[in-house]
């Protein structure tokens, strides 16, 4: 098991509010999703304990207007309140709240049949949202059976024709649309336990795409993807601390805390037992 | 209660719950060849959208990167009236940086984005920032690292803010073209100044073209409303087009037709060189003359002719033309087949498609 490098800790530390939560950027309010991440990165009592504050009534963590009801980082808080009641209650909220199905259109097509986690209530299931859903069911509710073959199905049909994904059109009026770094490494982590080709389209997706596309975000998920894989890539280890080194990825929580649980023990969090 | 998140909206369902909203009538800019009925509903407050005036717009010749893009920009500011809109003020510049592919054309060119911070300062901004929300790439580093931005804007003095992951705040909508109510928005947009849209002049697989209102998108936090922005797309995208671009309010548009997209845009399309810069202070007036560079019929495209009659000028007789001849100035932008009546002097068919969607992107 790695230690989280202690330069990298400190500076996601250092973006973590009074209320014990972190923003999404230095000076902004605290939210869910970089709070969770934080929390498991850092396996962080203060940012859990945020998390129990922040959790709605239905279980899930909720970002943006009511209207809106952006729903998807409750299964990063699901796992990062896990083991117990307040985790127990997110994963029931993903696990009522799959996207609808919509009818077959030509224009992008998609399994009709398929569901997914959507980025907000109600709406269509797109790539990340389905395989951070994914991911957590498989870790914290392997019984979920159909739900799960659900997600693994999303993720199948949405496989860009060269291998990994990109936000989650594989076609659209007839052209082919190119995988993405960080959303292949989005799907990678759903997929570790799939013994299909998939899981090797994707990995080998990463391996090309990641020297072309330079960005915090994107290595630091590509990483952590790898390493839940039991797979190591040295060279875009080294890159990526370069880069926190130089540009400290933007300030983006989201992006120094993936780098965290990439290159420290909260990877083991996400690692999906074979 | 989430009505609007159930189903696309389309254009006759606009209508109708326009309708059931006792919205009233009426209708400011003559834009539009009948898209719509007679009695169209006017789904804003009225106080906060005066009728626009006469207004100007400069297209200024540029064939290159290279040029001196600077020149180019101040004289099109000057030209237009908008010096003062700058002196001392507060500024946001919004590129269009929805995705990134170094062998395509996709992005506000960096080169003029970084001319325009120059100028800014030349003019007495208080103040420049470069902000965008990428509409499909969650890593914005990337986007805006490897297509050369952020080290241009280091050297130009301006920072850069992802509107993605930005402190927001909550705006009531002024209008009501999709049911949202409301939109977060980036304080680093709300409380500039001047926000200055600066879209790539293309065309766009659903919407027709996408230009400064369209280029507003940006400005709305992935964070909140994903990647990509499904809820807009979800309630229709050129009625979300309108309300976006009515509560970001840009107040200077540029437009880079240097080089356009053409085809399968906004995306897949074909680079194709247009030769020109666009600019004015009025949004809507600039993207009546930037689809006319294009050979297309704004009054065809439902949300620029919609704008038209609430957010800004879109009647030629009220809008003066400055630098080049805008008529010499036409390069054919291939349309996809579903567009072509949005080619001026195509045989109208009742104007534009039904582009609401659910999947988006």
């Amino acid at each position: 098991m790695s230690s989280l490098p202690p330069e990298l800790a400190d500076r996601l530390i250092r973006l973590r509010n009074a209320d014990g939560g972190f923003p999404p950027s230095a000076g902004g309010a605290s939210e869910p999703e970089p709070t969770a991440l934080a929390a498991i990165a850092l396996d962080d009592a203060a940012a859990r304990g945020w998390l129990e504050r922040a959790q709605r009534a239905d279980g899930g963590f909720i970002v943006g207007p009511a209207a809106v009801s952006n729903d998807s980082p409750t299964p990063f808080a699901a796992l990062a309140l896990s083991p117990g009641n307040a985790g127990e209650r997110a994963v029931d909220y993903i696990a009522g709240h799959q996207a609808p199905r919509l009818g077959f259109d030509e224009r992008f097509p998609h399994d009709p049949e398929t569901r997914g986690w959507g980025w907000t209530s109600r709406t269509f299931g797109w790539v990340e949202p389905t395989a951070r859903a994914l991911l957590v069911m498989k870790l914290l509710r392997p019984a979920a059976r159909e739900q799960i073959a659900d997600g693994d199905r999303v993720l199948s049909d949405r496989e860009c024709r060269r291998g990994g994904w990109n936000y989650g059109n594989r076609e659209v009026l007839g052209t082919a649309y190119d995988p993405y770094l960080q959303t292949t490494a989005a799907g990678l982590l759903a997929v570790q336990d799939r013994t299909d080709p998939l899981r090797d389209r994707a990995v080998a997706v990463i391996r090309q795409l990641w020297r072309a596309e330079a960005g915090g975000l994107g290595w630091a998920m590509s990483l952590a993807a790898l390493h839940a894989n039991g797979l190591r890539e040295p060279a875009l280890e080294a890159r990526l601390s370069e880069l926190i080194g130089r540009t400290n990825l933007l300030g983006d929580a989201v992006a120094l805390a993936w780098a965290a649980i990439a290159l420290g023990p909260g990877i083991e969090r996400l690692r999906i037992r074979r | 209660m989430k009505e609007h998140l159930d189903r696309p909206m389309s254009r006759r369902r606009f209508l109708l719950r326009a309708a059931e909203l006792g919205l009233a009538t009426g209708a400011v800019g003559i834009v539009g060849a009948g898209i719509l009925a007679q009695q169209k509903p006017s789904p804003w407050d009225a106080a906060a959208f005066p009728p626009p005036g006469d207004t100007r717009v400069a297209v200024l010749r540029a064939t290159g990167y290279n040029g001196d893009l600077e020149r180019t920009v101040m004289d099109g500011i000057r030209q237009v009236g908008a010096v003062d809109r700058v002196r001392g003020a507060s500024v946001l510049l919004k590129p269009n940086m929805v995705e990134f592919d170094p062998a395509s054309v996709i992005n506000t060119d960096p080169r003029l984005v970084a001319a325009t911070v120059t100028v800014m300062h030349r003019l007495g901004a208080r103040s420049v920032t470069v902000g965008e929300g990428p509409g499909h790439r969650r890593d914005t580093q990337y986007a805006a690292g490897t297509s050369g931005l952020l080290d241009l804007l280091r050297d130009a003095g301006a920072t850069f803010v992802d509107l993605n992951t930005a402190a927001l705040e909550r705006v009531t909508l002024k209008s009501g073209y999709t049911q949202l109510g409301e939109l977060w928005l980036p304080t680093a947009v709300t409380r500039a100044d001047l926000v200055v849209s600066m879209p790539k002049m293309k065309t766009h697989h659903w919407g027709g073209v996408t230009l400064s209102l369209k280029n507003c998108f940006g400005a709305v936090p992935g964070r909140i409303y994903g990647w990509p922005k499904n809820v807009l797309h979800w309630a229709g995208l050129e009625q979300s087009i309108l309300d976006v671009a009515a509560a970001v309010r840009p107040g200077l548009a540029i437009v880079d037709g240097i080089v356009g997209m053409e085809g399968d845009g906004p995306i897949q399309g074909t680079p194709i060189a247009a030769g020109h810069v666009v600019i004015g202070t009025d949004p809507v007036a600039v993207d009546v003359t930037a689809a006319r560079l294009m050979n297309v019929d704004a009054t065809r495209v439902f949300y620029i002719s919609e704008a038209a009659r609430f957010l800004g000028q879109g009647d030629p007789r009220h809008i003066t033309q400055v630098g080049e001849d805008p008529e010499r100035s036409v390069t054919a932008f291939q349309l996809l087949p579903q567009f072509a009546n949005l080619r001026i002097g195509a045989p109208a068919q009742g104007g534009g498609g039904d582009h609401a969607k659910a999947a988006g992107g």
